[in-house]
């Protein structure tokens, strides 16, 4: 049986009155620090921002629609990677959601040292998730994609899915790293003039870029 | 209103709009689509393409921006003359172990160390560098002590050697082309201007051909044909009857098929066929996107698992390809329907395709990356020298 001394009581309810004194001294004391020194940006219908990216882009992989669509072919004859930039502007609906356009020029070598260009022209939608000084935008584009290869040029459809992470360095600039997925189709029909159906390929392409935001 | 203001409002305006126009969107979308898929031209998917690629540089030591103008084969080792005269070994022990080329340094007393132009000649390498003929035996000596001057052509104007049997008196084996007012002459082994060819056009070829009746030598210029008899002499203007009723085209190879069977020139949208006795050509060939004619450059024959083709370089359309050589109108460009140019190997993917072909060389009897059979050597300006092969049922065609 444990024995119940009325002084360790008196001592625990001391602390316990410490600790809330101390904490309504100190809470006017950070809400004057929050107010004064911290602003915290919210976005508005008509806010916009310009994006400029840059880094590699990698190769995923091919889809046949032929095969089925969910099979696919990592042995793309790509090297492991090449290289994209793009540039973007969106304008803010409220405070989470923006839409814009994106111009992203990419190229990748192939093991002969044939360049493949993508160059995707896509209307994107935006949500922004915000936590400040952090935020993670999420996007998802549709557009057209040029693509060549020695000096064919084929153009098409394609979609795109991305996410990225950016800090807040000012209340105008944020930097950080974008991550996008483009898939890219390329359908053929029978034609006297066009490859045949079965060279209709599905491409998956990854962006991982370092990106600069201007807000304004 | 400011500026601020005004974004505000369009944005609104775009978010409004989105659902009136939505069906407007989806008609440009598909007149993008179906205007993108009727530019589509190339015979195969670009990411199609990409999958049947294969590596195709091999590392052997030729320079990728390199080309040939000839190529010869002699005791078991290949000599390919372009910029520079290059040396390697025929056969190849294994896939891994492959023959690199050595590069043949010029003579020490060229001024210019350029390869204009060589040929083989009984064991003999002959060659032109700046002018002057030279001469070595066709060995693996990549030094520049085993060239020899020609004396007999010193006076700085050969341009071209060709290796051809010349019954004149005593037998000679090579003539040479050189410069001259008004444009170029022939020369026989000793320096002698050879008559009736003292000012001519530009000459791209000279051979023996044998009509079933008479061993007769023909010269082909840039524009005119000439058939002599085999000393030299006797030659007659017969390009009226190459060419028909053309007026006028521009010839640049000459090759003989099979042993003496017939003679093919290689012109300016034609190919024209002499069976011994009677010229035919095909019809004006043009590329399916211009209605200019298509320059050939050069004529080969190789014979695949029992028939025999036609290859045709161009001067930029890539090459062409004949499986019938009774009918001329088999002739046609690389693409769908070609064994040796075609979608089952990897042409199309190669840098050859639709490009430049400088010379085509035929070793029926080779030996490449552990099997034998025939191959196809090709030099594209620019782009290096191409190797091509039966392999794994395909035609495969790599880069020297």
């Amino acid at each position: 049986m444990q024995h119940y001394s009325p002084y360790r009581f008196t001592r625990i309810a001391s602390f316990i009155f410490l600790l809330l004194l101390l904490g309504l001294v100190a809470a006017p004391l950070s809400s004057q620090i929050t107010d004064e020194e911290i602003v915290v940006p919210q976005y508005d219908l008509g806010d916009q921002f310009f994006t400029i990216s840059l880094g590699p882009m990698f190769p995923l992989f091919f889809q046949n629609p032929n095969e089925g669509f969910f099979t696919a072919n990592t042995d793309m004859n790509l090297r492991t990677a090449g290289g994209t930039g793009s540039l973007a502007w969106h304008g803010f609906l409220n405070s989470e959601w923006s839409l814009g356009g994106r111009v992203t020029g990419s190229f990748m070598n192939s093991v002969n040292g044939r360049t493949l260009y993508v160059v995707p022209i896509t209307f994107e939608a935006n949500y922004l998730i915000s936590a400040f000084p952090f935020e993670f935008p999420l996007s998802v584009g549709t557009g057209i994609s040029f693509t060549g290869l020695s000096g064919n040029t084929y153009v098409g459809p394609v979609l795109s899915f991305g996410g990225g992470a950016y800090w807040r360095f000012t209340e105008d600039w944020a930097f950080g790293l974008n991550t996008n997925w483009f898939w890219v189709p390329q359908f053929y029909t029978e034609s006297d003039r066009t490859p045949p159906p079965s060279d209709s390929r599905f491409g998956n392409f990854l962006e991982l870029s370092f990106g600069a935001r201007y807000s304004f | 209103m400011n500026v601020r203001t005004g974004l505000r409002r369009l944005i609104h305006t775009m978010m409004t709009a989105t659902h009136k126009t939505g069906r407007q969107r989806a008609c440009v979308l598909g007149v993008a689509l179906l205007v993108a898929f009727s530019a589509c031209t190339h015979e195969v998917g670009l990411f199609a393409s990409l999958e049947q690629e294969i590596p195709v540089d091999e590392g052997r030591g030729f320079p990728n921006e390199g080309s040939i103008h000839n190529l010869v084969k002699h005791d078991g080792r290949y000599f390919a003359g372009g910029a520079s005269l290059w040396v390697r070994t025929a056969v190849d022990e294994s896939a891994t172990s492959l023959q690199g080329w050595t590069r043949i340094a010029p003579p020490t007393s060229a001024s210019r160390g350029t390869l204009d132009s060589m040929a083989l000649v009984n064991g003999d390498i002959y060659a032109v560098y700046d002018g002057n003929v030279y001469q070595r035996t066709a060995n693996a000596d990549a030094t520049a002590g085993a060239w020899n001057p020609v004396s007999e052509f010193n006076e700085d104007t050969a341009q071209r050697v060709f290796a051809v049997t010349v019954e004149n008196g005593s037998l000679q084996n090579f003539v040479v082309s050189a410069s001259v007012d008004g444009g170029n002459q022939l020369l026989d082994s000793d320096g002698e201007p050879v008559a009736e060819l003292e000012a001519v056009n530009t000459i791209y070829a000279v051979l023996n051909f044998n009509d079933g009746t008479n061993d007769n030598i023909y010269v082909l210029t840039n524009s005119q044909v000439f058939q002599g008899d085999n000393d030299l002499g006797n030659f007659t203007d017969i390009t009226a009857a190459v060419r028909g009723p053309a007026t006028s085209t521009t010839f640049r190879d000459m090759q003989v098929r099979g042993s003496d069977d017939e003679l093919w020139i290689a012109g300016r949208g034609r190919i024209y066929r002499f069976d011994g006795s009677d010229w035919t050509r095909t019809e004006e060939i043009t590329p399916d996107d211009s209605s200019t004619p298509v320059q050939f450059t050069s004529i080969a024959f190789v014979t695949v698992d029992g028939t025999e083709y036609v290859l045709a370089g161009t001067q930029s359309n890539g090459l062409y390809e004949g499986d019938d050589l009774d009918d001329l109108s088999s002739l046609r460009a690389e693409g769908s329907g070609r064994t040796l140019l075609g979608r089952d190997g990897n042409y199309l993917t190669t840098q050859m395709a639709g490009g430049a072909v400088s010379r085509i060389v035929v070793d029926q009897d080779g030996s490449a990356r552990d099997s034998t059979g025939p191959l196809v050597f090709v030099g594209a300006p620019g782009r290096g020298l191409w190797r091509g092969q039966p392999e794994n049922g395909g035609f495969i065609w790599r880069r020297e």
